[in-house]
Protein backbone atom coordinates (compact mmCIF):
# COMPACT_ATOMS: atom_id res chain seq x y z
CA UNK A 1 0.00 0.00 0.00
CA UNK A 2 0.87 4.01 -0.32
CA UNK A 3 2.08 6.05 2.25
CA UNK A 4 -0.68 7.24 3.52
CA UNK A 5 -2.82 3.48 5.03
CA UNK A 6 0.97 2.68 6.33
CA UNK A 7 0.99 6.01 8.41
CA UNK A 8 -2.59 6.41 9.48
CA UNK A 9 -2.47 2.26 10.80
CA UNK A 10 0.52 2.58 12.37
CA UNK A 11 -0.91 5.94 14.17
CA UNK A 12 -4.15 3.81 15.04
CA UNK A 13 -1.61 1.06 16.49
CA UNK A 14 0.30 3.71 18.59
CA UNK A 15 -2.88 5.44 19.69
CA UNK A 16 -4.47 2.25 20.91
CA UNK A 17 -1.40 0.57 22.64
CA UNK A 18 -0.57 4.00 24.37
CA UNK A 19 2.94 3.71 23.27
CA UNK A 20 5.37 6.39 24.75
CA UNK A 21 9.21 7.30 24.34
CA UNK A 22 11.80 4.81 22.35
CA UNK A 23 8.42 2.75 21.13
CA UNK A 24 6.83 5.28 19.45
CA UNK A 25 10.27 5.40 17.32
CA UNK A 26 10.05 1.78 17.08
CA UNK A 27 6.26 1.37 15.98
CA UNK A 28 6.80 3.99 13.01
CA UNK A 29 10.07 2.27 11.89
CA UNK A 30 8.79 -1.24 11.31
CA UNK A 31 5.14 0.21 10.84
CA UNK A 32 6.43 2.89 8.48
CA UNK A 33 9.55 3.38 7.98
CA UNK A 34 10.60 -0.05 6.52
CA UNK A 35 9.36 0.62 3.25
CA UNK A 36 11.71 4.29 2.99
CA UNK A 37 14.52 1.78 3.77
CA UNK A 38 13.44 -0.67 1.34
CA UNK A 39 12.28 0.81 -1.68
CA UNK A 40 15.50 2.76 -2.30
CA UNK A 41 17.28 -0.60 -2.57
CA UNK A 42 16.16 -1.48 -6.03
CA UNK A 43 15.96 1.77 -7.36
CA UNK A 44 19.41 1.42 -9.13
CA UNK A 45 17.73 -2.06 -10.90
CA UNK A 46 14.65 0.04 -12.08
CA UNK A 47 16.15 2.52 -13.48
CA UNK A 48 18.87 0.27 -15.32
CA UNK A 49 15.48 -1.60 -16.54
CA UNK A 50 12.95 1.54 -17.40
CA UNK A 51 15.18 4.67 -17.12
CA UNK A 52 12.02 7.15 -16.09
CA UNK A 53 9.41 5.09 -17.75
CA UNK A 54 6.83 3.86 -15.51
CA UNK A 55 6.34 0.34 -14.56
CA UNK A 56 3.55 -0.10 -12.17
CA UNK A 57 3.93 -3.35 -11.22
CA UNK A 58 7.68 -3.20 -10.66
CA UNK A 59 8.75 -5.88 -7.60
CA UNK A 60 10.24 -2.87 -5.35
CA UNK A 61 9.97 -5.58 -2.35
CA UNK A 62 13.12 -6.97 -0.85
CA UNK A 63 12.79 -9.56 2.12
CA UNK A 64 12.76 -6.27 4.34
CA UNK A 65 9.73 -6.43 4.30
CA UNK A 66 8.25 -9.56 3.81
CA UNK A 67 7.02 -12.03 6.22
CA UNK A 68 10.49 -13.70 5.96
CA UNK A 69 12.10 -10.71 7.71
CA UNK A 70 9.91 -11.89 11.36
CA UNK A 71 12.93 -14.64 11.22
CA UNK A 72 15.26 -11.26 12.38
CA UNK A 73 12.50 -8.95 13.51
CA UNK A 74 11.40 -11.55 16.21
CA UNK A 75 14.78 -12.22 17.85
CA UNK A 76 15.23 -8.14 17.95
CA UNK A 77 11.80 -8.15 20.01
CA UNK A 78 13.47 -10.48 22.52
CA UNK A 79 16.61 -8.31 22.47
CA UNK A 80 15.09 -5.07 22.86
CA UNK A 81 12.42 -6.42 25.80
CA UNK A 82 9.25 -4.89 22.99
CA UNK A 83 7.32 -6.90 20.71
CA UNK A 84 6.41 -3.16 19.31
CA UNK A 85 8.58 -3.89 16.30
CA UNK A 86 7.37 -7.36 15.33
CA UNK A 87 3.45 -6.40 16.24
CA UNK A 88 4.03 -3.30 13.80
CA UNK A 89 6.22 -4.92 11.08
CA UNK A 90 3.17 -7.36 10.84
CA UNK A 91 0.41 -4.66 10.32
CA UNK A 92 2.71 -3.41 7.77
CA UNK A 93 2.95 -6.45 6.07
CA UNK A 94 -0.80 -7.11 6.38
CA UNK A 95 -1.92 -4.05 5.04
CA UNK A 96 0.60 -4.45 2.03
CA UNK A 97 -0.72 -8.23 0.75
CA UNK A 98 -4.14 -6.68 0.58
CA UNK A 99 -2.62 -5.22 -2.35
CA UNK A 100 -2.43 -6.61 -5.85
CA UNK A 101 1.61 -6.48 -6.38
CA UNK A 102 3.78 -9.79 -6.64
CA UNK A 103 4.78 -10.93 -3.29
CA UNK A 104 7.60 -13.65 -2.12
CA UNK A 105 6.72 -14.06 1.11
CA UNK A 106 9.49 -16.45 2.32
CA UNK A 107 12.25 -15.82 -0.47
CA UNK A 108 15.22 -16.38 -0.06
CA UNK A 109 14.19 -19.58 1.32
CA UNK A 110 11.26 -20.49 -0.57
CA UNK A 111 10.36 -18.98 -4.15
CA UNK A 112 6.61 -18.92 -3.77
CA UNK A 113 5.00 -15.67 -5.19
CA UNK A 114 1.42 -14.76 -4.17
CA UNK A 115 -0.63 -11.60 -5.07
CA UNK A 116 -1.86 -11.82 -1.75
CA UNK A 117 -5.67 -11.51 -0.50
CA UNK A 118 -9.28 -9.98 -1.17
CA UNK A 119 -7.75 -10.17 -4.98
CA UNK A 120 -11.95 -9.33 -5.75
CA UNK A 121 -11.54 -5.96 -4.77
CA UNK A 122 -9.98 -3.09 -6.42
CA UNK A 123 -6.47 -1.99 -4.83
CA UNK A 124 -7.81 1.99 -4.64
CA UNK A 125 -11.41 0.49 -3.06
CA UNK A 126 -9.02 -1.15 -0.33
CA UNK A 127 -6.74 1.63 0.17
CA UNK A 128 -10.08 3.78 0.76
CA UNK A 129 -11.47 1.88 3.17
CA UNK A 130 -7.97 1.03 5.05
CA UNK A 131 -7.51 5.12 4.99
CA UNK A 132 -11.37 5.77 6.00
CA UNK A 133 -11.54 3.08 8.75
CA UNK A 134 -8.02 4.42 10.61
CA UNK A 135 -8.51 8.12 10.33
CA UNK A 136 -12.21 7.94 11.95
CA UNK A 137 -10.74 5.90 14.68
CA UNK A 138 -7.68 8.19 14.96
CA UNK A 139 -9.80 11.03 14.92
CA UNK A 140 -12.00 9.45 17.64
CA UNK A 141 -9.39 7.98 20.23
CA UNK A 142 -7.69 11.64 19.50
CA UNK A 143 -10.83 13.43 20.38
CA UNK A 144 -11.13 11.09 23.22
CA UNK A 145 -7.97 12.29 24.53
CA UNK A 146 -8.75 15.64 24.26
CA UNK A 147 -12.02 15.95 25.98
CA UNK A 148 -10.33 13.99 28.31
CA UNK A 149 -7.48 16.56 28.74
CA UNK A 150 -9.54 19.97 28.52
CA UNK A 151 -12.37 17.95 31.32
CA UNK A 152 -8.79 17.46 33.42
CA UNK A 153 -8.02 20.95 33.30
CA UNK A 154 -11.53 21.32 34.43
CA UNK A 155 -11.43 19.16 37.41
CA UNK A 156 -7.99 20.39 38.77
CA UNK A 157 -9.50 24.14 38.61
CA UNK B 1 41.37 -17.27 4.24
CA UNK B 2 41.31 -21.10 3.50
CA UNK B 3 44.14 -21.30 1.88
CA UNK B 4 46.08 -18.98 4.76
CA UNK B 5 44.66 -21.38 7.09
CA UNK B 6 45.95 -24.63 5.07
CA UNK B 7 49.50 -23.13 4.71
CA UNK B 8 50.05 -22.38 8.40
CA UNK B 9 48.80 -25.78 9.48
CA UNK B 10 50.51 -27.56 6.29
CA UNK B 11 52.41 -29.88 8.68
CA UNK B 12 49.75 -30.93 11.25
CA UNK B 13 47.48 -31.25 7.68
CA UNK B 14 50.15 -33.94 6.60
CA UNK B 15 50.51 -35.47 10.53
CA UNK B 16 47.00 -35.81 11.09
CA UNK B 17 45.68 -37.41 8.05
CA UNK B 18 49.10 -39.36 6.42
CA UNK B 19 50.57 -40.49 9.74
CA UNK B 20 47.56 -40.94 11.77
CA UNK B 21 45.18 -41.80 9.03
CA UNK B 22 42.34 -39.37 10.09
CA UNK B 23 39.68 -38.60 7.37
CA UNK B 24 38.41 -35.16 7.25
CA UNK B 25 34.99 -36.18 9.45
CA UNK B 26 37.02 -38.28 11.61
CA UNK B 27 38.76 -34.58 12.46
CA UNK B 28 35.60 -33.20 13.01
CA UNK B 29 34.54 -35.28 15.49
CA UNK B 30 37.69 -34.27 17.67
CA UNK B 31 37.16 -31.16 17.09
CA UNK B 32 33.61 -31.08 18.32
CA UNK B 33 34.72 -33.67 21.61
CA UNK B 34 37.29 -31.32 22.50
CA UNK B 35 34.86 -28.31 22.23
CA UNK B 36 32.13 -29.73 24.39
CA UNK B 37 35.21 -30.31 26.58
CA UNK B 38 36.21 -26.85 26.75
CA UNK B 39 32.48 -26.18 27.54
CA UNK B 40 32.57 -28.42 30.67
CA UNK B 41 35.91 -26.31 31.54
CA UNK B 42 33.96 -23.27 31.83
CA UNK B 43 31.02 -24.10 32.90
CA UNK B 44 33.44 -26.09 35.73
CA UNK B 45 34.96 -22.77 36.55
CA UNK B 46 38.55 -23.57 34.61
CA UNK B 47 37.82 -20.41 32.33
CA UNK B 48 41.59 -20.52 31.18
CA UNK B 49 42.15 -24.40 30.54
CA UNK B 50 38.44 -24.07 28.86
CA UNK B 51 39.36 -21.14 26.37
CA UNK B 52 42.72 -22.93 25.75
CA UNK B 53 40.82 -26.09 24.71
CA UNK B 54 38.45 -24.14 22.70
CA UNK B 55 41.41 -22.40 20.62
CA UNK B 56 42.40 -26.08 20.29
CA UNK B 57 39.13 -27.28 19.21
CA UNK B 58 38.97 -24.39 16.70
CA UNK B 59 42.52 -24.95 15.30
CA UNK B 60 41.79 -28.91 14.98
CA UNK B 61 38.23 -27.62 13.23
CA UNK B 62 40.91 -25.83 10.54
CA UNK B 63 42.62 -29.15 9.72
CA UNK B 64 39.74 -31.52 8.51
CA UNK B 65 38.95 -28.55 5.81
CA UNK B 66 42.82 -28.82 4.72
CA UNK B 67 42.98 -32.57 4.83
CA UNK B 68 39.74 -31.96 2.49
CA UNK B 69 40.91 -29.52 0.08
CA UNK B 70 44.47 -30.96 -0.22
CA UNK B 71 43.63 -34.69 -0.52
CA UNK B 72 40.57 -34.27 -2.96
CA UNK B 73 38.13 -35.46 -0.28
CA UNK B 74 35.26 -32.93 -0.38
CA UNK B 75 32.04 -33.92 0.20
CA UNK B 76 28.71 -32.05 0.70
CA UNK B 77 28.21 -34.57 3.33
CA UNK B 78 31.50 -33.72 4.92
CA UNK B 79 30.37 -29.78 4.88
CA UNK B 80 27.48 -30.31 6.30
CA UNK B 81 28.70 -32.37 9.48
CA UNK B 82 31.25 -29.49 10.07
CA UNK B 83 28.50 -26.98 9.98
CA UNK B 84 26.35 -28.74 12.54
CA UNK B 85 29.57 -29.61 14.64
CA UNK B 86 30.44 -25.81 14.76
CA UNK B 87 27.02 -25.19 15.84
CA UNK B 88 26.64 -27.55 18.63
CA UNK B 89 30.76 -25.89 19.95
CA UNK B 90 28.64 -22.63 19.71
CA UNK B 91 26.26 -24.05 21.80
CA UNK B 92 27.47 -26.10 24.09
CA UNK B 93 30.11 -23.58 24.65
CA UNK B 94 27.85 -20.27 24.82
CA UNK B 95 25.51 -22.77 27.32
CA UNK B 96 28.33 -23.27 29.45
CA UNK B 97 29.24 -19.30 29.30
CA UNK B 98 25.67 -18.41 30.94
CA UNK B 99 25.93 -21.38 33.33
CA UNK B 100 29.24 -20.42 34.61
CA UNK B 101 27.28 -16.91 34.97
CA UNK B 102 29.57 -14.98 32.57
CA UNK B 103 26.46 -13.96 30.11
CA UNK B 104 22.79 -14.60 30.60
CA UNK B 105 21.12 -17.17 29.30
CA UNK B 106 18.96 -14.75 26.83
CA UNK B 107 21.56 -13.05 25.55
CA UNK B 108 23.31 -16.70 24.64
CA UNK B 109 20.49 -17.61 22.98
CA UNK B 110 19.72 -14.73 21.38
CA UNK B 111 23.21 -14.67 20.02
CA UNK B 112 22.79 -18.42 19.06
CA UNK B 113 19.58 -17.89 17.04
CA UNK B 114 21.41 -15.00 15.23
CA UNK B 115 24.23 -17.37 14.47
CA UNK B 116 21.47 -20.07 12.91
CA UNK B 117 20.04 -17.56 11.04
CA UNK B 118 23.13 -16.54 8.82
CA UNK B 119 24.26 -20.83 8.69
CA UNK B 120 20.44 -20.99 7.15
CA UNK B 121 21.13 -17.86 4.33
CA UNK B 122 25.18 -18.17 3.93
CA UNK B 123 24.95 -20.97 1.48
CA UNK B 124 22.84 -18.74 -1.06
CA UNK B 125 24.41 -15.53 -0.26
CA UNK B 126 27.67 -16.39 0.39
CA UNK B 127 27.82 -13.65 2.92
CA UNK B 128 29.22 -15.08 6.73
CA UNK B 129 30.80 -11.93 8.71
CA UNK B 130 32.70 -14.44 10.91
CA UNK B 131 31.29 -13.37 14.40
CA UNK B 132 30.97 -16.70 16.20
CA UNK B 133 33.35 -18.23 18.85
CA UNK B 134 36.15 -16.21 17.71
CA UNK B 135 34.56 -13.07 19.74
CA UNK B 136 35.06 -15.30 22.52
CA UNK B 137 38.60 -14.56 23.14
CA UNK B 138 38.14 -10.79 22.58
CA UNK B 139 35.08 -11.16 25.97
CA UNK B 140 38.24 -12.75 27.99
CA UNK B 141 40.46 -9.92 27.26
CA UNK B 142 37.90 -7.20 27.96
CA UNK B 143 36.87 -9.11 31.11
CA UNK B 144 40.73 -9.31 32.24
CA UNK B 145 41.92 -5.88 31.08
CA UNK B 146 39.12 -3.84 31.69
CA UNK B 147 37.33 -6.06 34.73
CA UNK B 148 33.71 -5.29 32.76
CA UNK B 149 31.37 -8.18 31.49
CA UNK B 150 33.29 -8.93 28.40
CA UNK B 151 31.41 -11.85 27.31
CA UNK B 152 28.30 -10.08 27.97
CA UNK B 153 29.62 -7.89 25.47
CA UNK B 154 30.99 -10.16 23.12
CA UNK B 155 28.05 -11.50 22.75
CA UNK B 156 26.11 -9.00 21.99
CA UNK B 157 28.40 -8.11 19.15
CA UNK B 158 28.08 -11.94 18.09
CA UNK B 159 24.27 -11.58 18.09
CA UNK B 160 24.15 -7.84 16.23
CA UNK B 161 27.09 -8.85 13.33
CA UNK B 162 24.91 -11.74 12.53
CA UNK B 163 21.63 -10.31 12.60
CA UNK B 164 22.69 -7.59 9.99
CA UNK B 165 24.73 -10.30 8.60
CA UNK B 166 21.33 -12.33 7.50
CA UNK B 167 19.21 -9.31 6.93
CA UNK B 168 22.26 -8.73 4.61
CA UNK B 169 22.33 -11.93 3.15
CA UNK B 170 18.19 -11.55 1.92
CA UNK B 171 18.98 -8.46 0.57
CA UNK B 172 21.84 -9.61 -1.46
CA UNK B 173 19.65 -12.58 -2.68
CA UNK B 174 16.96 -11.04 -3.84
CA UNK B 175 18.81 -8.39 -5.41
CA UNK B 176 20.34 -10.91 -7.30
CA UNK B 177 17.58 -12.84 -8.21
CA UNK B 178 15.71 -9.12 -9.61
CA UNK B 179 18.68 -8.39 -11.88
CA UNK B 180 18.55 -11.99 -13.19
CA UNK B 181 14.98 -11.15 -14.35
CA UNK B 182 15.37 -7.43 -15.47
CA UNK B 183 18.21 -8.41 -17.55
CA UNK B 184 15.53 -11.42 -18.93
CA UNK B 185 13.19 -8.49 -19.44
CA UNK B 186 15.64 -6.25 -21.34
CA UNK B 187 16.75 -9.11 -23.95
CA UNK B 188 13.10 -9.92 -24.33
CA UNK B 189 12.29 -6.38 -24.98
CA UNK B 190 15.55 -5.92 -27.15
CA UNK B 191 14.88 -8.94 -29.57
CA UNK B 192 10.74 -7.52 -29.58
CA UNK B 193 12.37 -4.70 -30.87
CA UNK B 194 14.79 -6.08 -33.17
CA UNK B 195 11.76 -8.33 -35.06
CA UNK B 196 10.07 -5.00 -35.35
CA UNK B 197 7.35 -5.20 -32.77
CA UNK B 198 5.85 -1.78 -31.03
CA UNK B 199 7.44 -2.14 -27.37
CA UNK B 200 4.00 -2.25 -24.45
CA UNK B 201 2.57 1.71 -23.88
CA UNK B 202 4.18 2.91 -21.02
CA UNK B 203 1.75 2.33 -17.65
CA UNK B 204 0.09 5.28 -16.40
CA UNK B 205 1.91 7.64 -13.81
CA UNK B 206 1.18 6.75 -10.15
CA UNK B 207 -0.43 9.51 -7.58
CA UNK B 208 2.63 9.79 -5.97
CA UNK B 209 4.44 10.59 -9.59
CA UNK B 210 2.17 12.64 -10.50
CA UNK B 211 2.73 14.34 -7.03
CA UNK B 212 5.75 14.59 -7.07
CA UNK B 213 6.77 15.21 -10.89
Amino acid sequence: MTIIPHLLLTTLGVQILGLEGKDIVLAYSFGYGVDLLDHPIKLPLYLKKNGRKNEKHYHWRTPLQEPVALFWIVPLSFYLGTFVPAIFFTAHVFLDYCVSYEKRPLYPFSTYSTEGFLQKFSDTSKEVWVCVFCGVMCFALGYHQVVQFIANIFARG
Amino acid sequence: MNKNSDRILSAFITFVHERLGLSPDQVSVVSLVVGVLAAFLVAGGHLEAGLIALALSQAIDGIDGGIARRYGLISDRGKTLDTVFDRVNEFVIFLALAFAGFVSYRMAALAFVAILLVTAVEPLSKFDPGFKRFMIYFGYLATVIFHIRGFEIALHVVFWANLIAFVVGTILVDYRLQRRIDAQAIMRRESERASGIAPLPEDPPSLLSRVFS
